[in-house]
């Protein structure tokens, strides 16, 4: 699959309301090149000085049908993640994936214990006996992302001052060409708005 | 395997005449898997067998978005075996592959018929035959309708 690279196209409303929040509202337009709605993408940002991953993180991803529900993840590092295999027929799910090399059987009727995720990067999940299961799991230095809904859109509720990268992730992008750019929150910003073109088949 | 039963065999006989007593106290019998026709035809057979058993809506269910050439490799593996062809099967019990796959008494006698299919159209002798039939038989009590039931939901998620 060729590259796609993030084309940068910039639109910042700040509304500068007389708030006493000095946190932002950040709202993330995720649109295609064609300018329609781009849905499942992950839009996170990194502040400049990662904050230390909150302890006891948990989060789930399940096996249902014979799929993995959800099929796109995010998490932050340090996160435990669990497989309740709904299904009850036996998986194994395993990644090859630099940030997270591991085989784990997931037996009918047992629970499984929770595997901790503790490198940021982007893991791709499948099952070793029902090879059409795949799914994605971005982790991220920062406890700020969102998924974008149908409207393309991802909310960030009430981000602090400070300089951030803002990324944004979409299937089948690999690590390295996932869109970056600089987004600086002003103290008493109140709502700001970006919007993001990437590339998308 | 056809070679190094021919050649146990020659031991035995060689073992009988200079010993004096018949074959069978000095004999090296060749394993049911090498009577199989060993590899290839034990590969050639579960493939045939697994096949038509994919192909047959009313006993595929079990197999849907599965892996297939790995359940190949494991059911060869698990053959092998079983009758004694030096292999280890290294794969999970038969209650643990097909725990809550709702495996029906009809899925399971429609597999074996295929495998004897498979079986005669490799020409595989009788005996043979049924020797692996009989192997396999004991399974259906860990295949056919295994309910686990879930795990209790974790109070903490």
């Amino acid at each position: 699959m060729a590259p796609r690279h993030s084309t940068l196209l910039l639109t910042v409303a700040t509304a500068c309301l007389a708030s006493l929040a000095s946190a932002a509202d950040l709202i993330v337009h995720v649109q295609s090149a064609a300018n329609a709605p781009v849905e499942d993408a992950i839009v996170y940002a990194v502040p400049a000085s990662p904050p230390a991953p909150a302890a006891g993180l948990k989060y789930s991803i399940d096996q249902v049908n014979r799929e993995f529900v959800p099929r796109i993840n995010v998490v932050q590092t340090g996160t435990a993640v669990r497989f309740p295999n709904s299904d009850n027929i036996r998986h194994s799910v395993y990644s090859f994936s630099p940030a997270k090399v591991f085989t784990m059987k997931l037996y009918a009727g047992k629970s499984a214990d929770a595997v901790v995720f503790d490198k940021a990067g982007l893991v791709v999940l499948g099952c070793n006996i029902h090879d059409l299961m795949v799914s994605w799991l971005l982790v991220v230095d920062t406890p700020y992302f969102a998924r974008t809904d149908h409207d393309g859109t991802a909310m960030f509720s009430r981000l602090p001052p400070g300089d951030y990268t803002l990324r944004t992730w979409h299937e089948p992008m690999t690590e390295d060409q996932q869109g970056a750019e600089a987004l600086h929150v002003d103290a008493g910003a109140g709502a700001l708005t970006h919007t993001v073109h990437i590339g998308t088949p | 395997m056809k070679a190094a039963s021919k050649h146990a065999a020659l031991v035995a006989a060689a073992a009988g005449a200079l010993c004096g007593l018949h074959g069978r106290a000095w004999a090296t019998s060749p394993s049911l898997y090498a009577r199989l026709g060993g590899e290839p035809v034990v590969t050639a057979v579960v493939s045939e067998t697994i096949d038509a058993t994919v192909a047959d809506p009313r006993l595929n269910q079990s197999y849907r978005n599965t892996d297939i050439p790995r359940i190949k490799r494991l059911v060869v593996e698990q053959i092998c075996d079983l009758a004694g062809g030096g292999c280890h099967y290294g794969g999970d019990s038969m209650r643990e592959v097909h725990a809550n796959h709702h495996i029906t008494q009809r899925e399971f006698f429609g597999l074996v018929e295929n495998l004897r299919r498979a079986l005669r159209r490799h020409h595989v002798n009788l005996r043979a035959r049924n020797e692996l039939l009989a192997l396999l038989a004991p399974m259906a009590p860990d295949v056919i309708n295994v309910v686990t039931p879930p795990p209790p939901k974790d109070p903490a998620s």
